[in-house]
């Protein structure tokens, strides 16, 4: 399917890049969840070409109406391309007209577009590269953002039935003070973009919000949450899909939802700061040891983690660019990378003040300023910076943070019996919604059991087993080779344990339960005697 | 003295969410107001120097996110706390019955020294809205909060507009002063440790072992 050139470069690339482990981790992951979607074949979402040609690709950016983008600006004068009045912007845009900037991107994005599993998993170097060193075109931003939450091995990319019912079911009887709160923060979420000011989307924003808050009701919702939601509805602009990436989002990694997530929410960022503060000092000793001597790191990390580093950007083509990097290797990573290429970015300043300039430090870091002229530059950050450390520095993270989490959810469960209860409450509408596309009631609930306790590997292993005794296996996709019976092995192991830690918990929340109907279920499952 | 570095006063501004304490500090220090504030996320700050009876002091406002979750997070941002600031918004009743949360929640995560009589004030944001949008008889509910001798609100009470720029003047300048009270008595304390520290300005507080710096 790819051609001559791209593959030899890819080979090229693969010679001289460090790994790419974490973007084929993610892959996985997201895969692996999105395995039993059903799909809505009605689409209407526009502009979805099904099967993207070279000449599909080049009328996407021909046909593209550039009088309407407001995210992406004239490489000349930075001004957006809507409402362009400058001769730099003209040129621009034609220029954008004739397609991606090589015959190479053109065949990639063919490719990524016609199916973005096999593409990304046979080209890992240059997907990296793609991504973060020439960033997505703008013209194809929402197809491909959907792509990735989408990822599959079947290769269907409607929007799961489950999504469009669970967004239609719990679009009702918001709770007023939840609705309030989002309300006040509406329009301040980007107050200078007047994409943010339409009445349009204000209401949009208000209902995904209050739509996420009814499903989890445990995390209700969290001021941080907006610049995402906001970020992702801009450029996917479709309420039903933004939500339904919200819920893709905060299932893959768990981790990731604990941080929003009152009572987990210090627990989780103190985690995230120490993990941090770890890999921080592996890449940058000195620059660590300078700002930990007077700094305290949580005034700035948390905001940045809390907004996803969106809050203060100098504009929203770079909050693009973060969440791309989010969406290829996953949240916490990305929050991670570009939390670290941002202190890095400002060593200079960074170190010419010392103690008693805290003052001065915290507000540059707090502030748009840190990013300082990256607007300008943004390969130079994204590409080279952020893809310039070993992927091995972030491998393993969730899997310590889920431990840690799921230590502090025992330690809850003994005390506060709403919160366990709530929690399985959640857990058993995911796994109702997959009973109803799927008959393998057993294995199926562990699994979306396991998605959300264990780290990615497990999961990963686990439907690989499920796969291999169901149906139609996409063989075609090289990674089961890959896998040495040893690891397969010790693998199987660690779920075997964790199966049995979740039995553990089950049980527990069995005796927490006083819903008589699902503790007859549940009580059906495991042998409660 | 004239070397001496500023005092420095760190102030915390806590209220619910949307009851204008970004408003607040931003038109304080900068004399500005606009719609156009994000959301605070985590916690921000801004600096301004003023002089309270002839001491310069440098007043550190820490603006923080009004959702009740980020509470938790307050062990970072509160540490060193001289003043607290709540706020509610005179069109918002409920805004008004946290008021009391908001306080505990404090003395709780900043592990202040002196929790019965640490200072705190009390502004009610948003008195340029039309009468008929007031709480109905805020006078009234606002006394039985602050008289409330049984943990109540005791507090000194401004009621401000950031938008028109009423009263956060004369609001912030007690905050400062408060905040200087507060610090001067810490710095008092500190001192029997560590005497670099010492100062004219706490002669006053009976303090034996204070011999003179110079």
């Amino acid at each position: 399917m790819c051609s001559e050139a791209i593959l030899e470069f890819e080979e090229s690339l693969a010679a001289v890049s460090s790994s790419h482990e974490l973007l084929l981790n993610n892959l996985e992951l997201k895969a692996d969840l999105n395995r039993f979607v059903a799909t809505r074949h009605l689409d209407d979402l526009a502009a979805v070409v099904e099967e993207p040609t070279e000449a599909g690709l080049l009328c996407l950016f021909s046909n593209y109406d550039y009088t309407l983008e407001t995210v992406a600006t004239c490489l000349v004068c930075r001004s957006q391309l809507a409402g362009a009045s400058s001769p730099c912007c003209f040129e621009y845009i034609e220029q954008q007209k004739q397609g991606p900037g090589s015959a190479l991107e053109q065949d990639y994005w063919t490719l990524f577009l016609a199916n973005p599993y096999k593409t990304i998993l046979t080209l890992p170097n240059y997907t990296k590269m793609a991504f973060n060193q020439m960033g997505v075109p703008f013209q194809l931003r929402a197809q491909v953002w959907r792509k990735l939450v989408l990822i599959n091995q079947k290769n269907y990319y409607g929007i799961p039935a489950e999504a469009t019912m669970i967004f239609s079911n719990f679009q009702h009887s918001y709770n007023q003070q939840i609705s309030d709160q989002i309300k006040k923060d509406l329009t301040r979420t980007f107050p200078d973009v007047e994409f943010f000011q339409r009445q349009e989307t204000v209401d949009s924003l208000l209902t995904i919000l209050c739509v996420y808050a009814n499903y989890d009701m445990e995390l209700g919702y969290c001021q941080g949450l907006l610049f995402l939601v906001g970020t992702l509805f801009q450029q996917l602009g479709n309420r039903e899909f933004t939500f339904h990436t919200m819920c893709k989002i905060m299932e893959c990694e768990p981790q990731m939802r604990s941080i929003f997530v009152p009572g987990l929410m210090f627990e989780t960022l103190e985690a995230w700061r120490l993990q941090f503060c770890s890999i921080f000092a592996l890449v940058d000793r000195p620059l660590y040891e300078h700002l930990t001597s007077f700094c305290d790191m949580s005034v700035f990390l948390y905001q940045w983690w809390l907004s996803n580093n969106l809050i203060h950007t100098p504009n929203l083509s770079i909050n693009s660019r973060i969440v791309e990097s989010c969406l290829t290797e996953g949240w916490q990573v990305g929050n991670f990378k570009v939390s670290l290429g941002l202190l890095l970015l400002n060593r200079p300043i960074l170190m010419s003040f010392g103690a008693g300039d805290e003052e001065v430090v915290y507000q540059h870091l707090l502030n748009e300023s840190k990013w300082g002229s990256i607007v300008n530059n943004t390969t130079s950050f994204f590409g080279d910076l952020l893809l310039s450390w070993d992927d091995k520095l972030f491998t393993g993270l969730d899997r310590n943070i889920v431990s840690s989490i799921d230590n502090d959810t025992r330690k809850a469960s003994l005390t506060d019996k709403d919160s366990l209860f709530s929690r399985f409450k959640n857990l058993s509408i995911r796994s109702l919604l997959i009973l109803d596309s799927m008959p393998q009631v057993h294995k199926l609930d562990n699994r979306s059991l396991s998605s959300v306790f264990s780290s990615r590997d497990n999961t990963s292993l686990f439907s690989e087993a499920t796969d291999s005794c169901g149906e139609e296996c996409n063989s075609s996709s090289g990674r089961k080779g890959s896998f040495s019976d040893s690891s397969y092995k010790s693998e199987l192991d660690d779920v075997i344990l964790e199966n049995q830690a979740l039995r553990f918990l089950l049980k527990k929340a069995y005796d927490a339960l006083e819903d008589t109907s699902l503790k007859r279920e549940i009580g059906d499952m495991i042998d409660v005697s | 003295m004239s070397a001496r570095k500023k005092t420095l006063l760190k102030v915390i501004v806590l209220g619910d969410l949307g009851v204008g304490k970004t408003s607040l500090m931003q038109q304080f220090v900068n004399k500005k107001f606009s719609h156009q504030y994000k959301a605070t996320i985590g916690a921000d700050f801004l600096t301004k120097d003023l002089t309270i009876d002839n001491k310069t002091v440098s007043l550190q406002i820490w603006d923080t996110a009004g959702q009740e979750r980020f509470q938790s997070l307050g062990v970072a941002f509160y540490r060193g706390a001289d003043c607290c600031v709540l706020c509610y918004d005179v069109t918002n009743e409920k805004s008004l019955n946290n008021l009391s949360s908001w306080k505990d929640e404090f003395l709780v995560q900043s592990n202040v020294s002196n929790p019965q009589d640490f200072p705190f004030i009390i502004i009610g944001n948003k008195i340029d809205v039309d009468e008929s949008k007031k709480i109905p008889s805020l006078q009234k509910k606002l006394l039985n909060i602050t008289n409330n001798q049984l943990g109540g609100l005791n507090y000194p009470l401004f009621e401000t507009s950031a938008k028109d720029s009423i009263n956060v003047e004369t609001a912030f300048e007690n905050v400062a002063r408060m905040a200087l009270q507060q610090e001067e008595l810490n710095g008092a304390s500190r001192n029997d440790m560590n005497d670099d520290y010492h100062d004219a300005i706490n002669i006053h507080l009976e303090n034996d072992n204070s011999g003179c710096a110079c």
